[in-house]
C-alpha cells in the first residue's frame, strides 16, 4: 500500500477546456517553428533521427506534431515510486497529493533571522525532522546546498548518503555536474529506488549537463523529473499564457527524447516558474503571479495526463517565519493542490532559496495538512448526510457532542495542526502567550529529542563512505585539487 | 456472576461510552445485591480517567461528554438503589450546575459538571434556561454548598447576578459558594456581582471548587 496522502475531490479550473486546447496547439506551434535548443550532440543526432527538423549548428531541434503527441500518449499516467519502508512507497498521478521540501543555500538562525551555512549535525537534524513529519510524504533534493567545510560539488550526494541514513522515505535527487554517478551508485548498493531530477534553462534550451544526466537517468532505470524554471519577464515572457508555453515546450521536448530513449519511462513533470521582481531581478516566489503560473499549467498538465508537481510554493520572499511567509505558503498550496498537483515542494524554505529551516517545515506541515483536508472534500454518502441522526437529536435539547457519530466524524472532518494556538484566550495568557513559532520549536525539540533513527545498516554506511570518498576523488581529479 | 466482572463492565461503560451498557451493568449490581457505593465508585473512577484523559489533552469533548452521559445512565439506577437503602453516600461536596435563564449553551456546563463528577463531588446538573427561583429551590433542596452558574451570552450574564440577589434574599448565601463561568463571563464581572469565584477553563473549576470548599 504505498503512503495515502490526500485524494482531490475538489479540483479548480482557470480556463474552459477549448482554451487549454488553444494553450496546447500555441505550444505545438512553438516546438514545431522556434523549436528547442540542446546543447547536446548526440541528442540533436538522435532526435533528427526520430524525425525532428535539426539544425545542428545552431543546437535547434523542431519537433513534429505527430512525434510529440505519439510520445504524451507513451508516458505513464501514473506509476509508483518505491520506498525504503514499502509504507512509504509512492502512487504518482491521477487525483492524489503527495508533499515534498524546498531547499536552502543555508539554515537561518530563529531569532536573528541571520542565515549561515549548517553544520553536518544540522543536516541530519533536518533531515530527521522531515523524517517526523506527518504530511512530508517524500524527501526532495537536499535540504542545504552544503554543510561544514565539505566541498560544494560534493553536496549532493553526501546529501543523499544522510537522507538514506536518516530517513525511510523516498528520495528525489538532483542530477547536476555528475553528482549522479555517485548518488545512482549509492541507491543501486542500497537497493533503493531514487528520482533523477533535472531542470531546463529557459528560454527554451537544454543544456548538455541535463541532457546528459537525462540519459543516464533512463539507462539507470530511474524515474526521470523534468523542473523548468521561467521567470516571467525575464526568461519567459511576462503574461502567465506566455510563460505557460516556454515551459511547457521545453517539458514536452524533453519528453520526446525520454520516450523515443525508453518507451513508457517514467516521468514526473516540475513546474517552478514565478514573475520576476522588477526592481531586484530576483524571482519573486510567494506572489499570486507564481501561483497563476501553477493553476494554469497544472490544468494544461492535467489535460496531458502526465504526474506533476510544483515547486514555487516552498519558495517565499519572506525573512522570517512570520505571518508572511504563512500566506505566501498557505495561498500557493491551496491554488496548487486544488488545480492538480500531485506533488508538491512546501515545507523547509525561508526567504527564496537563500535558506531553511526545520522549524518552518514544521509550521508548513500544518499548511500541508490543511489544505490537504481541504481538497480531499466531502463524500455525499448516508452517514455523512447524517438524516437519522438529525432527526434522532431533534431541536434543543438535543445536541451531538455524545453521539457515536460525532466520536467516529469529528477527527476524520476537522483538521487539528500541531502549532496553531488552540487555546481559550486566558489559558493562553497562563500558558506564556505561545505562538505557533513557539509550538513549532517545542515540537522540533521533542523530535530531536527521540531517539535517533538510523535505516542503515554499519556495513551499508560503510559503502556510502567508499562511494563518497570515489566522489572526493572524481571532482578533485576533475578540478585539480 | 462474580462482582468484580459486573464493576470491571461498568467502569469500561463509561471508557467505551456505552450508556445502555452503564445502565444494563448497574442493573445487574442491584439485582446481585452488590453494595451501590461499591458500584458508583467504578463509575467514578473511570470518569475520572476519562477527566484526566480529558486535561492530559489524550481524549476530546465527545469523550467526555459521551462517557458523561453514559455514567449518568449507571448513576441513575446505582443512586436509586443507595435511597431505597437509605445509605449515606460520601463524596466531596454537593454541588448544584446549570445555565442561567434566557440562556440554552450546555456545552461548557456539561463539561463542567464530568469533570466535579470526575473530581468526587456530588453534582446536580439542572441543565439549560434555569429561572433563578429554580436554582435557589435546588440549593435548598439538596443542601448544596456549590453553586456553579454558566452563562454563555453578555445579554444572559445579568442573569447570574439575580441568582446571588435571590440566595441572599432567601438568607442562604453563607451557606452556599456561588461560582460563575462562560464565555460572556469575566473576572471584573464575576467580582462586581459578588460571586465567590470565576474560571475560565472547566478543569480550572475543579480546582477553584476545591479551594473555595477548603478540600
Amino acid at each position: 500500500m504505498p503512503r495515502q496522502g490526500f485524494t482531490r475531490r475538489t479540483s479548480l479550473q482557470m480556463l474552459p477546456e477549448e482554451q487549454i486546447c488553444a494553450l496546447h496547439e500555441a505550444t505545438l506551434k512553438v516546438l514545431a517553428e522556434t523549436g528547442i535548443r540542446f546543447e547536446e550532440s548526440w541528442a540533436l543526432k538522435f532526435l533528427a533521427q526520430q524525425g525532428c527538423a535539426v539544425d545542428e549548428a545552431a543546437g535547434r531541434v523542431r519537433f513534429p506534431r505527430q512525434l510529440v503527441e505519439g510520445c504524451l500518449a507513451q508516458a505513464p499516467k501514473e506509476f509508483t515510486l518505491t520506498a525504503p519502508n514499502p509504507a512509504n512507497d509512492l502512487l504518482l498521478g491521477g487525483d492524489r497529493l503527495y508533499y515534498s521540501h524546498a531547499s536552502g543555500m543555508q539554515t537561518i538562525d530563529i531569532d536573528t533571522l541571520e542565515p549561515r551555512r549548517p553544520s553536518r549535525g544540522d543536516y541530519i537534524d533536518c533531515v530527521r525532522v522531515l523524517q517526523a513529519l506527518p504530511h512530508l510524504d517524500h524527501l526532495g533534493c537536499y535540504p542545504y546546498f552544503g554543510f561544514d567545510d565539505m566541498p560544494d560539488v560534493l553536496a549532493i550526494p553526501a546529501g543523499v548518503a544522510l537522507h538514506m541514513q536518516y530517513s525511510d522515505k523516498h528520495q528525489m535527487t538532483a542530477c547536476s555536474n555528475d553528482a549522479e554517478l555517485f548518488t545512482f551508485q549509492m541507491a543501486q548498493t542500497l537497493g533503493h529506488e531514487i528520482v533523477g531530477t533535472i531542470g531546463s534553462s529557459p528560454p527554451l534550451t537544454w543544456s548538455s549537463g541535463a541532457v546528459t544526466s537525462a540519459r543516464r537517468i533512463v539507462e539507470a532505470g530511474y524515474a526521470l523529473t523534468t523542473v523548468d524554471g521561467a521567470m516571467m519577464g525575464g526568461t519567459g515572457p511576462a503574461t502567465v499564457p506566455g510563460s505557460v508555453i516556454v515551459s511547457t515546450a521545453e517539458h514536452l521536448a524533453m519528453v520526446v527524447l525520454v520516450q523515443c530513449l525508453h518507451p513508457g519511462h517514467r516521468m514526473l513533470i516540475g513546474h517552478f516558474s514565478a514573475p520576476l521582481n522588477m526592481r531586484t531581478g530576483s524571482p519573486a516566489f510567494g506572489q499570486i503571479g507564481a501561483s497563476l503560473s501553477n493553476v494554469l499549467f497544472n490544468q494544461l498538465w492535467r489535460y496531458y495526463g502526465l504526474p506533476l508537481s510544483n515547486g514555487s510554493p516552498g519558495y517565499v520572499i519572506a525573512k522570517g517565519m512570520e505571518f508572511q511567509a504563512g500566506y505566501e505558503k498557505g495561498i500557493a498550496a491551496a491554488l496548487s493542490a486544488l488545480s492538480g498537483a500531485n506533488s508538491m515542494l512546501l515545507h523547509l524554505g525561508v526567504s527564496s532559496e537563500l535558506s531553511a529551516h526545520p522549524v518552518q517545515a514544521i509550521l508548513d506541515d500544518d499548511i500541508a495538512g490543511m489544505v490537504g483536508r481541504f481538497v480531499a472534500g466531502e463524500e455525499m454518502r448516508e452517514d455523512t448526510l447524517a438524516v437519522e441522526l438529525i432527526q434522532a437529536v431533534g431541536p434543543i435539547p438535543g445536541h451531538y457532542l455524545s453521539r457515536p457519530h460525532t466520536r467516529k466524524w469529528w477527527r476524520k472532518e476537522q483538521f487539528i495542526g500541531a502549532t496553531a494556538d488552540a487555546l481559550t484566550y486566558p489559558e493562553w495568557l497562563a500558558g506564556g502567550k505561545k505562538t505557533a513559532l513557539d509550538h513549532a520549536r517545542a515540537k522540533l525539540a521533542d523530535i530531536l529529542a527521540a531517539p535517533e533513527q538510523r535505516f542503515t545498516t554499519p556495513a551499508q554506511d560503510e559503502d556510502l563512505e567508499r562511494i563518497l570518498a570515489e566522489a572526493r576523488d572524481y571532482f578533485a581529479r576533475r578540478h585539480g585539487g | 456472576m462474580e462482582a468484580s466482572e459486573i464493576l470491571h463492565s461498568l467502569s469500561r461503560a463509561v471508557t467505551e461510552y456505552d450508556p445502555e451498557a452503564a445502565a444494563r451493568w448497574a442493573g445487574q449490581a442491584v439485582e446481585q445485591n452488590l453494595d451501590p457505593l461499591v458500584a458508583l465508585a467504578a463509575l467514578t473512577d473511570a470518569i475520572r480517567a476519562v477527566g484526566d484523559g480529558f486535561a492530559c489533552g489524550e481524549l476530546w469533548l465527545p469523550d467526555l461528554i459521551a462517557a458523561a452521559e453514559a455514567m449518568s445512565a449507571g448513576t441513575a439506577i446505582l443512586e436509586a438503589e443507595i435511597a431505597r437503602r437509605g445509605v449515606r453516600q460520601e463524596s466531596l461536596g454537593i454541588v448544584v450546575i446549570g445555565t442561567v435563564f434566557g440562556d440554552i449553551h450546555d456545552i461548557g456546563k456539561n463539561m463542567v459538571a464530568t469533570l466535579l463528577r470526575a473530581a468526587g463531588f456530588s453534582v446536580h446538573d439542572l441543565g439549560i434556561n434555569i429561572r433563578a427561583e429554580a436554582f435557589v429551590d435546588a440549593v435548598i433542596r439538596h443542601d448544596a454548598r456549590l453553586l456553579a452558574l454558566s452563562a454563555l451570552l453578555t445579554t444572559t450574564a445579568p442573569e447570574q447576578e439575580k441568582v446571588i440577589d435571590l440566595l441572599k434574599a432567601a438568607g442562604l448565601r453563607e451557606r452556599v459558594k456561588v461560582i460563575v463561568g462562560g464565555g460572556g463571563i469575566t473576572r471584573s464581572f464575576a467580582e462586581s456581582i459578588g460571586a465567590d469565584g470565576y474560571e475560565p477553563t472547566a478543569p480550572g473549576a475543579v480546582k477553584l471548587a476545591k479551594h473555595l470548599l477548603a478540600i
